[in-house]
């Protein structure tokens, strides 16, 4: 993450994803690697802060079944549309952070 | 399996800030008790210290404050609804045989950390409770057309409730104007659809169905327990923006333990730390269909948060589920003044912890 990367837990054995990263497996308690993600996902809701710090939109994103939630730069905006992760890392102060914008395209936002 | 009771309790006035220590703040309720109890101090077997500060070893510390040696003492740290985890790990230790006497406390101060949950770093930056709540909302108003008055009108009635409690941080009334118009912080909640972490404290003394009648004339029992757990992350909580799923499981058993219909409650502490969480709360809680919990929000069928609910007293976040058991025992045995629910006979105490990745539905009745 502190190279900007979103990398993931998958488990050697069975595949789960897993996200926050685990050495374990939660399903079958084999080991774990880290792998790139890709960076497609669905808007799942989406609302704006005005708190100092966070202003403007964010929402709930699912990238292939592991849920983040980070800020979306784009409009319109709408429920269930194709987001793309621009940006991930760590803040200065320590907190994780994600960046979507909207995906415009005239295929089907993907099912999850 | 033997039967629980309450026989008394102690909750001191909320605060934004005491000046009090944290052990100060968890003497107090439990000094009250003691000291009214018939029950004398070396007979009670279990300390139960509910709370989220970063003070070590912090339940033997009480004791040795209080002069107390029990054979049970430790802490439960939960986040919010560690005060409910902590009635419930009492109630176990009587009703298997551990011991007779449990005396739970909660305290909690303004600053504490149990107001954030660091380790989820799911939630990226968006950290506070604000953010899951108006996710939670938007969900909710997306799907039903709950809106945005309707929560207001959970804050207006709670702030309404709390001006009988003494105890409560907030003794103002507001109006649904007032809630309208108050900052936006997270679209759509306002600063008046939001709780306030504060100082305060709270303490129940439950005993063994033999010891009861030795100690108290009208002791409230507990009739129901249940409890879920789903994830520590956000984003794992639920895949229904709409539902607190563990609310619904811990409801169901529950209701099961005690066998008592959800149209029979008469009074209830629910976890209004934002109103729509209280919204929500009635439709897990089976008080009325999915999707109707906007319209529910101006029923008189169930008493809601008599005390006046998190939003009302503030939220010390070890202490809250001890404060709605210690309120729903108040109103059970027609000990609550003012606010008194007449005719009362079962209540209900609903808790939750981090956007609802784990819940409490504690059951009581005489």
């Amino acid at each position: 993450m502190r190279k900007g990367e979103f990398r993931i837990s998958i488990c050697k054995a069975c595949d789960q994803k897993i996200w926050p990263p685990s050495e374990n497996c939660p399903i079958c308690f084999s080991e774990t690697i880290l792998k790139k993600n890709h960076k497609a996902g669905k808007l799942i809701e989406f609302t704006r802060s005005y708190m100092k710090h966070s202003e403007g939109v964010f929402g709930i994103v699912d990238i292939c079944g592991i849920r983040v939630v980070g800020s979306i730069a784009g409009d319109p905006l709408w429920h269930g549309m194709k987001v793309k992760m621009t940006k991930c890392g760590i803040n200065t102060n320590g907190s994780v952070f994600y960046e979507f914008q909207p995906v415009y395209d005239n295929k089907k936002s993907a099912d999850i | 399996m033997r039967k629980v009771a309450i026989s008394s309790y102690a909750t001191t006035e909320f605060l934004k800030n005491s000046n009090s220590s944290i052990f100060e703040l968890a003497c107090k309720p439990c000094i009250d008790i003691l000291k009214n109890s018939k029950l004398p101090k070396k007979q009670l077997d279990a300390v139960l210290f509910s709370t989220c500060s970063e003070e070590q070893y912090s339940a033997s510390i009480l004791c040795e404050l209080l002069g107390i040696k029990p054979k049970i003492s430790h802490r439960i740290d939960n986040l919010c609804n560690s005060g409910s985890n902590a009635v419930v790990s009492a109630f176990s230790y009587i009703s298997s045989g551990l011991c007779d006497y449990a005396l739970v406390v909660g305290a909690e101060k303004a600053t504490s950390p149990g107001n954030k949950l660091v380790w989820d770093i799911t939630r990226g930056i968006f950290t506070l409770p604000v953010y899951w709540a108006a996710i939670f909302a938007k969900a909710h108003m997306r799907k039903y057309g709950t809106t945005e008055e309707q929560m207001g009108m959970v804050s207006v009635r709670n702030h309404m409730n709390a001006r009988k409690n003494p105890t409560a941080l907030f003794k103002e009334v507001i109006t649904l104007r007032d809630v309208m118009q108050s900052r936006k912080i997270v679209d759509p909640i306002k600063l008046l659809d939001c709780s306030c972490s504060c100082d305060g404290s709270s303490a129940v003394l439950l005993v063994s169905e033999d010891k009861a009648k030795e100690l108290t004339d009208n002791p409230v029992w507990i009739k129901g327990i249940g409890q879920q757990t789903t994830s520590a992350s956000f984003s794992k909580m639920t895949y229904d923006l709409t539902t607190i799923g563990t609310a619904q499981v811990a409801a169901r058993d529950a209701f099961n333990m005690s066998k008592i219909n959800p149209r029979k409650i008469d009074v209830a502490e629910l976890h209004d730390a934002f109103t729509i969480l209280e919204i929500l709360a009635y439709e897990d809680l089976y008080f009325v269909e999915k999707g109707q919990g906007g319209k529910f929000v101006n029923q008189h069928e169930i008493a809601i948060n008599p005390r006046g609910g998190i939003l009302g007293c503030g939220h010390p976040v070890g202490t809250t589920g001890v404060a709605q058991i210690a309120e729903v025992t108040a109103q059970l045995s027609e000990n609550a003044g003012r606010r008194q629910v007449k005719g009362c006979k079962t209540g209900l105490t609903h808790n939750l912890a981090a956007a609802g990745t784990s819940a409490t539905v504690i059951i009581l009745g005489v």
